[in-house]
């Protein structure tokens, strides 16, 4: 029942080196460190509000795709963590309060005390810009989403691996 | 053409002439306008973005934007694009006071018009061909594992040649593969809601739409909707009267349900379905429409075994240009207006009637002179006659 709509777009490798933050100044180790980071974040604030694992997963696909065509100097890291995982809880029917994510992001143990004050408004605002930046960014394709665990389950079953590989590529 | 538009207001009036309002409902508003250039005229579906909002881009329209995109089908409305628009030079994202709207083709008829139009003569093969297109546009959002939950005769909408476009995925979600999860029962617009959401049930399937489809099957039929119940408890009474009260031995753990007990007290035997059919008594019609009208979901027919009925497959042959349908749009609006001119002729007539009695009675009596005008009571009627239509849009 698939038709071309719905498969997962796909970059050349020359496309998902040229992120608009590469064009803002930059480097590719950094940016790599950053999205690593808010990988983390949105899998620790995940696990803090108790959300299945397919959200969280879906969330750093979404991370993925606005940094490739926001910058890190206009949107920040943790916005960014923020807003993709508000998005993804949306997509899988499991909506979060906005007030419980933050307060999910303030109990982390990344950020110095008070960094993150479920109080501030001007905070909200900037989630909510940057969930509406990402969705005209996205083009609100948000239906098609692949995630790549499956891909790995399939490729172990060609290699007939074991629990303990299948345990290190996740 | 781009997935998303972005302007601001003064390219808007740029890009579209002679807007008009042609619906409004819960969701918003629905605006009818012809685009300069191209002259098509499509129609925009407006989403309700407040200042206030807490909680970021609607969870709704996100789910409603994905159903959109996912389906890719004939008889399915489908979105060309969505137009973000903007008052100042903030942009888009960073605007409280911006706008977002859903950009369709316009569809002139939708089948309530159709169905409650005097002037147009139904004929079987239409019937057929619309009962089709509709049935094979729900087997099409069924089979990716899609619920509609709205569909009713304002959402069936009828272009001129005759092709049926199933639109409004406002409601409509995807099925979570987890059988006990639960859903929000505040679903389908009360006229067309089964058995199993007005008893309380929260783990539906998407048997609610066949259940819908049934009921625009008998709309067809009758020239009416066939259960338009005032409340739920009306409702039941209305579906129970007809098909008999289920109980366990009729319908698995049908007593387990939140609401059985206060839905089922009370209920009157009446006329059965075949009963109040009787005209159409020997008609294969029947058959399907007590197969799609059954108050077991489990022993309701799925969207493609109906489809696979022998009703389609007899003389005369589905056609989709077997009806001829008015230049002028007949939809959900137009009816509502035929309504009003109706009711305000009526109220007319009656206070000439008061006047000349009263100019009567005066001479005779002057003290209690006239009667108090029937205002409220068709007022009532006035209200029940929509409450059908009135829905709430927020589900969780």
């Amino acid at each position: 029942m698939k038709d071309t709509k719905n498969i997962t777009p796909r970059l050349a490798l020359s496309q998902i080196e040229r992120t608009r933050s590469r064009e803002d100044g930059v480097d590719a180790i950094t940016e790599k460190s950053m999205r690593i980071f808010g990988c983390h974040l949105i899998q620790d604030a995940g696990i803090a509000l108790k959300l299945p694992q397919l959200v969280m997963a879906r969330a750093q696909i979404i991370l993925h795709r606005i940094y490739q065509k926001l910058s890190l100097r206009e949107h920040d890291i943790i916005y960014g963590s923020m807003s993709a995982l508000l998005l993804s809880s949306k997509l899988e029917e499991d909506a979060k309060q906005l007030y419980n994510l933050i307060d999910a992001f303030r109990s982390l143990s990344y950020f110095p005390k008070d960094f993150v004050d479920v109080h501030n408004m001007a905070m909200r605002e900037h989630i909510l810009r940057t969930e509406r930046t990402a969705l005209v960014e996205l083009g609100f394709n948000l239906h098609n989403m692949e995630l790549p665990h499956a891909y790995i389950f399939f490729y172990l079953h060609i290699l007939e691996g074991n629990d303990i590989l299948a345990q290190k590529a996740w | 053409m781009p997935s998303v538009v972005i302007h601001n207001v003064r390219e808007l009036r740029e890009r579209y002439e002679k807007v008009l309002v042609v619906g409004e409902g819960a969701y918003g508003r629905v605006l009818k306008a012809t685009e300069r250039i191209t002259k098509e005229i499509v129609a925009l579906k407006s989403i309700p973005l407040c200042s206030g909002d807490k909680e970021g881009f609607p969870i709704s329209t996100i789910r409603e934007i994905n159903q959109l995109k996912t389906f890719n089908h004939n008889n399915v409305l489908s979105l060309r694009y969505l137009l973000l628009v903007s008052d100042t030079k903030e942009g888009w994202a960073t605007c409280s006071r911006s706008e977002a709207y859903l950009v369709f083709d316009y569809v002139p008829h939708d089948l309530t018009g159709i169905i409650s139009d005097p002037g147009i003569l139904m004929n079987e093969a239409s019937i057929k061909s619309y009962m089709q297109q509709l049935l094979t546009a729900v087997v099409h959002v069924h089979s990716f594992g899609s619920m509609h939950c709205d569909i009713k005769s304002s959402n069936v909408l009828v272009k001129y040649d005759g092709t049926v476009k199933l639109a409004d995925f406002g409601l409509a979600r995807f099925k979570n593969p987890n059988p006990n999860v639960t859903y929000c029962n505040n679903v389908v617009t009360r006229w067309y809601r089964p058995p199993e959401l007005l008893l309380g049930d929260n783990k539906y399937n998407e048997k609610i739409d066949v259940w819908a489809v049934g009921c625009i099957l008998a709309e067809f039929m009758d020239r009416r909707p066939i259960y338009p119940g005032s409340d739920e408890k009306d409702m039941c009474a209305r579906i129970f009267s007809m098909m008999g009260v289920p109980t366990n031995s009729t319908w698995n753990n049908v007593e387990g349900l939140k609401l059985y007990r206060v839905m089922t007290s009370g209920i009157a035997k009446g006329p059965s379905l075949r009963d109040h059919f009787a005209s159409f008594r020997g008609f294969v019609v029947v058959d399907l429409l007590e197969a799609l009208l059954q108050i077991d979901p489990n022993k309701r027919i799925s969207a493609e075994q109906a489809l696979r009925h022998p009703w389609f497959s007899q003389a005369p042959e589905p056609s989709k240009s077997a009806l001829k349908l008015p230049t002028e749009s007949r939809n959900e609006s137009w009816v509502k207006k035929q309504f009003a001119e109706q009711e305000k002729r009526r109220m007319q007539s009656h206070q000439q009637q008061m006047l000349r009695n009263g100019n009567r009675k005066r001479s005779i009596d002057t003290l209690n002179a006239s009667q108090p005008p029937p205002k409220k009571q068709q007022k009532i009627t006035n209200t029940v006659r929509y409450n059908g239509h009135t829905i709430t849009n927020t589900i969780h």
